[in-house]
């Protein structure tokens, strides 16, 4: 599966929750490395229900974007993934339709 | 880097400003300070730049301003202490404003674009995203990868992915092999980049050596997958462009690196009101510049791939004779100094300039074949999720609409997250050859404030 | 020379809906734009339909009240005018006409707004006074600053980006002719015609020969009419407007402020709009752009205008700034419009000035009137281009 490279000595381990699980990543490690690491390429839904993943992944496309609550802030915001760094106590939501008028999404 | 370095040892005071969390770029991108990474870009072409790096990091005298994106410059009226430029930047904590007296330009370049059938699939990617999963996280981003595209970089991103152990299903140029080899092969590109040949050429004998299949005259037609990406669509192409739908062969895959090269980030620089140029070979909207690399706005230089995408040498060497220009600018030094400590460099720079001439000829896929890429269903704004089709028919629609602005203002496509960074090139393709009319009539979009969206909060008390 | 019953001058929405009015009543017409359709501030402004009073009327409620008496007498036809503008048109042009709030947040705007409601129900215009939890309850999104709103219901917006084109569309299917990249260089009077000579793009000269001429060219409105040696004291107005990201909040109406500049609207696909009379600075070296004054944007207008949107939406707060422009508008000393005639040059008729989104279709429509009957449906008298002349004390400050 989705490797990380093996001989990388890295730091200490973060913990997070990913759609309700508990998941740990490298610390370092950006919100779109700990998604695909955990098998998730689908990081969002657009407003007509197309999913969408990384794309340029170095913050111009905006196609990563996924709703993130911090342990610092009550709000979840909408993040690019590849731009933002997992932290502890990070709350990741995948698969979200982005904001927008129109057909609310079913409650999952 | 190379243009602070320069301005540094010519005694500016220097900030840096970039939106990563370290200094290097897309091409020297560095590994969280977390990781620790024996083998980090150990090859041969990066030893400038990993030396380069090395200076800018233990140079104290230069500020490092990171994880900040520059939203706007304001020209500063009134010109206190010669301070000509006001920048709005989105830093790590909240916005700040920096003033200047010069500002330099040296964004880069981004991926291009290109519109087909699937290619917003989540699991196809920029070739140079993937490059940057492997380089700086030490991850690779999948499992089983397919790359298509016609620039050389995706032989690099490839065989790198090869050697960290994900299987590469196949690499599909869209030019016929003659074409590439007859051009490697000229005497004065093998002279003088060497570096860059070797670099190409190892990757291509390792592939080989490991199974992996390299083709030419094949492009990627579209991506299918329920959800995500599951096949690639690939069909042969003639030398002039022309695609055989009828010969088509599906590539299983979860990841499809799009590898056409890329855009040039100009779009600070068209804020700022800086004159542009158009070359779609090379990067789209392009900054003129004069001898010193000035734009035509006074005090704001630029250098790198916003000149025309050239790679990490041209780059390095542009931001070092800005960096002389910013100097001349600032009455830091002689206009005959700078000329004569420029010369070895315009030297070195016109040598590699007539390589990466080469390279972006040898690397366009050419417009036959984009037209075939963008039917009517390939998504061209993909933030409003407007289709080729959708413009198309606005356009019949609308027989006056021939500017990429006029078109922004009918159809939406261009005003979404992306600020349209990912449907221009594709628009303005679209309407020069719907309209017959040269891309410079076309237009570039006037680029706004904020270059990249802003939280509200941020700018307000 | 080619021959027409009258060109239009400006693609603009008065240019453009102009031409659909006097082409559907069977003139030939020809409209000339310099650039392409819908530049200038036709397609820049944040499209409010305004019939309320606004904040730059008011600064001078009790000196003004004739000339704002006119205005709401437009009001009424542009109201009436707009509920009936999609199905002229054939298309939809993202209309909504859910209503306006005028909010007031301390008790000297909540008597202004009292002073305006006595002035607009004179003048017949729908208008109710709603207290803070009122107009929370209409309206929840309001921020608890919130004393009072003046409510009218036939408030609303519509989509600048659709408007103008959904017209020159209409225009061209009743035999219009538009053409774009054809910059009118000079006007001349050779009884009894106008001869208009037009630059194309490729740098062609070609003249046109017509019986009248529109001048609707917006900012450069008096430009086009100084070429007949007529002054018109109109001049730009640089202006500033925000676009957020979309959201999944409501927000139907059109808010506005009595006392800060500020409107506030949502597009159907979800994005926030807000400006509100925010200045923008001029660029002295660009000068005239394509029909649009070139104008620099200010931060220090980006923020204030954010920060009253804030406080009266706090969920502005929340959300992301993705754009911010500038836009130029032509407006008179009198803060109304120039419709009609000019006296000096029987034939050239003028439609610029004034709140050119909202009451532009009114403009148009009235305009063709004149142009063709002779006589328009609601008296243009007060707005005649020929009210600069002589000595006039002007009640608006100008800017």
């Amino acid at each position: 599966m989705r490797r990380k490279q093996p001989h990388v000595l890295r730091g200490g381990q973060v913990k997070l929750t990913v759609n309700g699980s508990a998941v740990t990543a490298d610390a370092g490690e950006t919100v779109a490395t700990v998604l695909i690491a955990n098998g998730i390429i689908a990081f969002n839904r657009t407003r007509s229900g197309e999913p969408r993943g990384p794309y340029c992944n170095m913050g111009t496309c905006f196609e990563c974007q996924v709703l993130v609550t911090t342990a610092k802030s009550a709000r979840s915001r909408w993040l690019r993934a590849c731009m933002t760094r997992a932290e502890e106590n990070m709350d990741i939501r995948t698969g979200t339709r982005l904001p927008g008028p129109g057909p609310i999404e079913d409650a999952d | 880097m190379a243009a602070a370095d320069m301005a540094s040892r010519l005694g500016l005071s220097v900030m840096v400003i970039d939106e990563q969390g370290a200094p290097g770029g897309q091409i020297y991108r560095q590994p969280p300070p977390e990781f620790q990474v024996p083998d980090w870009l150990t090859g041969r072409a990066y030893r400038q730049g990993r030396d380069l790096l090395k200076r800018i990091v233990e140079n104290d005298s230069l500020r490092l301003f990171l994880r900040a994106t520059v939203s706007g410059i304001d020209r500063d009226q009134g010109g206190s202490s010669g301070v000509r430029f006001k920048l709005t930047v989105d830093g790590p904590d909240r916005m700040e404003e920096i003033a200047s007296q010069a500002v330099l330009l040296s964004p880069g370049c981004f991926d291009l674009p290109l519109s087909f059938p699937g290619w917003n699939l989540p699991g196809v990617m920029a070739a140079g995203g993937i490059q940057a999963f492997l380089k700086s996280q030490q991850l690779v981003p999948g499992t089983r990868f397919v790359f298509a595209g016609s620039h050389p970089l995706q032989l690099i991103v490839a065989d790198q992915i090869a050697q960290a152990g994900g299987v590469v299903a196949g690499v599909y140029f869209s030019q016929a092999p003659l074409h590439v080899l007859g051009m490697l092969r000229s005497p004065l590109t093998a002279a003088t980049n060497a570096d860059a040949l070797l670099q190409a050429a190892g990757s291509m004998w390792r592939l080989r050596r490991a199974g992996v299949p390299v083709h030419f005259g094949r492009t990627v037609l579209q991506a299918d997958g329920q959800e995500a990406l599951q096949t690639v669509r690939i069909v042969p192409c003639s030398a002039s462009g022309a695609i055989r739908k009828d010969r088509a062969v599906d590539v299983e895959c979860d990841r499809l690196g799009v590898c056409f090269g890329f855009l040039a980030s100009s779009e600070l620089a068209r804020q700022s009101g800086a004159a542009c140029r158009w070359n779609a070979s090379r990067g789209g909207w392009l900054v003129r510049h004069d001898e010193w690399f000035c734009s035509s706005e006074p005090g704001l230089f630029v250098a790198g791939e916003i000149t025309a995408v050239s790679g990490a040498g041209v780059a390095a060497l542009e931001g070092e004779l800005a960096a002389l220009g910013c100097a001349i600018e600032l009455g830091r030094i002689s206009r005959d100094r700078a000329a004569h400590m420029a010369r070895p460099l315009r030297r070195r720079l016109a040598r590699l300039t007539r390589f990466a001439d080469m390279l972006g000829e040898l690397s366009w896929p050419g417009d036959h074949l984009l037209d075939q890429l963008m039917s009517e269903s390939a998504t061209l704004c993909k933030c409003e999720e407007l289709t080729v089709g959708d413009l198309r028919a606005l356009l019949e629609r609308h027989p006056h609409v021939s500017t990429a602005n006029a078109a922004k203002l009918l159809s939406r496509a261009g005003m979404g997250l992306c600020q349209g960074r990912y449907c221009q090139f594709a628009l303005t393709r679209l309407i020069s050859r719907h309209r017959e009319i040269p891309p410079e009539r076309v237009g570039a979009f006037t680029a706004r404030f904020p270059s990249k969206p802003v939280d509200i909060d941020r700018l307000i008390p | 020379m080619s021959r027409c019953d009258i060109v239009v001058i400006g693609g603009g929405l008065t240019g453009c809906a102009a031409a659909f009015y006097l082409a559907r009543a069977g003139a030939q017409v020809v409209l000339l734009e310099c650039n392409q359709l819908n530049q200038g501030a036709s397609g820049q402004n944040a499209g409010s339909l305004h019939f309320q009073l606004e904040h730059r009327l008011i600064r001078n409620l009790d000196k003004r009240v004739r000339e704002l008496e006119l205005y709401l007498g437009l009001a009424r036809h542009a109201i009436k005018a707009w509920r009936n503008i999609e199905t002229e048109l054939g298309t939809t042009v993202e209309l909504g006409m859910d209503g306006g709030l005028m909010i007031a947040e301390t008790t000297d705007q909540v008597a202004l707004l009292r002073r305006k409601l006595e002035i607009e129900r004179n003048q017949g215009l729908e208008v109710e006074l709603l207290d803070g939890d009122a107009a929370r309850d209409r309206a929840p999104y309001l921020s608890d600053h919130v004393r009072a709103a003046l409510y009218c219901p036939d408030e609303g917006h519509c989509n600048p980006r659709l408007l103008t084109p959904a017209y020159a569309h209409a225009a061209e299917v009743h035999g219009a002719t538009i053409r774009t990249g054809a910059a009118v260089t000079a006007l001349r009077r050779r009884r009894p015609f106008w001869e208009v000579t037009v630059e194309e793009e490729s740098g062609e000269i070609a003249q046109l020969r017509c019986d009248a001429v529109l001048d609707a060219a917006g900012i450069a409105a008096a430009r086009i009419v100084a070429m007949t040696g007529v002054d018109l004291p109109l001049f730009a107005v640089r202006l500033t407007m925000n676009a957020t990201e979309k959201t999944s909040m409501s927000l139907p109406h059109l808010v506005q402020h009595v006392g800060r500049k500020l409107s506030l609207k949502q597009t159907e696909d979800g994005n926030l709009l807000i400006g509100g009379g925010w200045p923008a600075r001029p660029r002295p070296s660009d000068g005239a752009q394509g029909g649009n004054v070139a104008a620099e944007l200010l931060m220090a207008s980006v923020r204030g205008n954010l920060a009253v949107a804030a406080d009266i939406v706090p969920a502005v707060r929340s959300l992301r700034l993705i754009r911010s422009w500038t836009g130029s508008t032509a407006n008179t000393p009198d803060d109304l419009p120039v419709l009609g005639e000019v006296t000096g040059a029987p034939g050239l008729f003028v439609a610029a000035g004034g709140s050119g989104f909202t009451y532009g279709p009114s403009y148009a429509k009235l305009i063709s009137e004149l142009m063709l009957d002779g006589v328009a449906s609601y008296p243009l008298d007060p707005f005649s281009p020929d009210r600069f002349d002589g000595p006039r004390t002007f009640a608006g400050s100008g800017s």
